[in-house]
């Protein structure tokens, strides 16, 4: 069972218009997209295509762009964005694709009006929001299960949206996370960025400002390759400029953690 | 005697920061980030020094240093960006 109408989907500042043609949209995407009920621009028709196959994660995609619109070829899906209209069309034979697909258009939507998709898990703390940030495996998952034992909202457990508001750093939940259900469509004031590493004994190190920029750029979820070198550089430079501000105005700092809360008496001391 | 003129690639998003100076390699994503000396040489280049023996001769003028030592630096970070693919040389 599912929906053949038309789907509003509010990633903090960024709000999606998803149109199925010929796939209803499944019930269980339904009640993770419309809890992030929140501005848009991304306009997205998708097309069901059974000719699309394939496990989009472990199959290579391509991505092209012409300066004009942004392509990306996959097994299990295509999908071409109009840089200029914002209008985003996308082939897929389940709606399984569709994450992968619309995290990489979200990101690069974002990227370019000065907001980050980071790979971190966001959590909330008296109101303020933090980001622990890292690759897979770095213990994303752990720590928000950690923080959810003691009460701390999740934003998300994956993949978190920073940028400003008001001269304020503030950071958005998204449902690009393995565990939708546990994730926030809440948006709250940014309070810290710590890097983070699974060690024996918990510890933080205070970063320097050029190495938080570093840190924060290459945990960003956006692909630059194949974008085409004019707009590559384009977005990498509003990419770097939104870095180096989220350093000016926020406390960042790697941090060693081992499995247990008290890595937020690091953080509040810190 | 080098002679070589080395470009910068024209499509870097590059920024200062602090005494750093930040490079994102729009062909790879890679981030890069310059030391104080790094990021003089990097803005003689984008400014048209750009042979081995002006860059020396302005690390000279700059800093407090050893012609030998300016030599060798200049050397080494040239050989580093030609490696990386940030400048090109003709």
């Amino acid at each position: 069972m599912g929906t053949s109408q038309d789907l509003r989907l509010e990633l903090g500042p960024l709000s999606c218009s998803i149109r199925p043609a010929g796939l209803p949209i499944p019930e269980t995407f339904v009640h993770e997209a419309q809890s992030f009920d929140r501005p848009v621009d991304l306009s997205i028709h998708v097309t069901h295509d059974p000719a699309f196959r394939g496990a989009p994660l472990f199959e290579p995609m391509r991505v092209n762009s012409d300066g004009q619109s942004v392509t990306i070829v996959a097994p299990a899906f295509h999908a071409t964005h109009n840089l200029a209209n914002s209008k985003l069309a996308i082939q897929i034979s389940a709606w399984e694709h569709l994450k992968l697909t619309l995290r990489f258009f979200a990101a690069l939507t974002l990227a370019r009006r000065g907001y980050l998709l980071v790979h971190s898990a966001g959590l909330l703390r008296n109101g303020r929001a933090y980001l622990f940030i890292g690759p897979s495996g770095a213990g994303k998952t752990t720590l928000s299960e950690l923080s959810d034992a003691t009460g701390h909202e999740v934003l998300g457990t994956d993949a978190t949206i920073v940028g400003f508001r008001g001269g304020h750093p503030i950071a958005w939940g998204t449902f690009f996370s393995s565990e939708p259900d546990r994730s926030s469509p809440r948006g709250a004031e940014l309070a810290g960025c710590y890097f983070i590493k699974q060690a024996a004994r918990a510890h933080l190190v205070a970063l320097p400002a050029h190495a938080s920029v570093s840190q924060l750029q290459r945990n960003t979820l956006l692909m630059l390759d194949g974008l085409g070198r004019d707009l590559a550089a384009e977005i990498g430079g509003v990419v770097l400029d939104t870095c180096m501000r989220i350093s000016r105005h926020v406390a960042c700092g790697e941090l060693s953690f081992n499995r247990s809360p008290s890595f937020w008496r690091l953080v509040d001391n810190g | 005697m080098d002679e070589r003129h080395y470009q910068l690639r024209e499509d870097l998003a590059w920024r200062e920061f602090e005494d750093r100076l930040l490079v994102v390699d729009s062909g790879n994503g890679q981030f890069h980030s310059l030391t104080e000396v790094g990021g003089f040489i990097w803005r003689q280049l984008h400014e048209g020094n750009n042979t081995h023996s002006g860059i020396v001769s302005a690390l000279l003028v700059e800093f407090e240093v050893e012609a030998d030592l300016a030599r060798s630096d200049a050397d080494a970070f040239l050989q580093r960006l030609v490696d990386v693919g940030l400048v090109r040389v003709e």
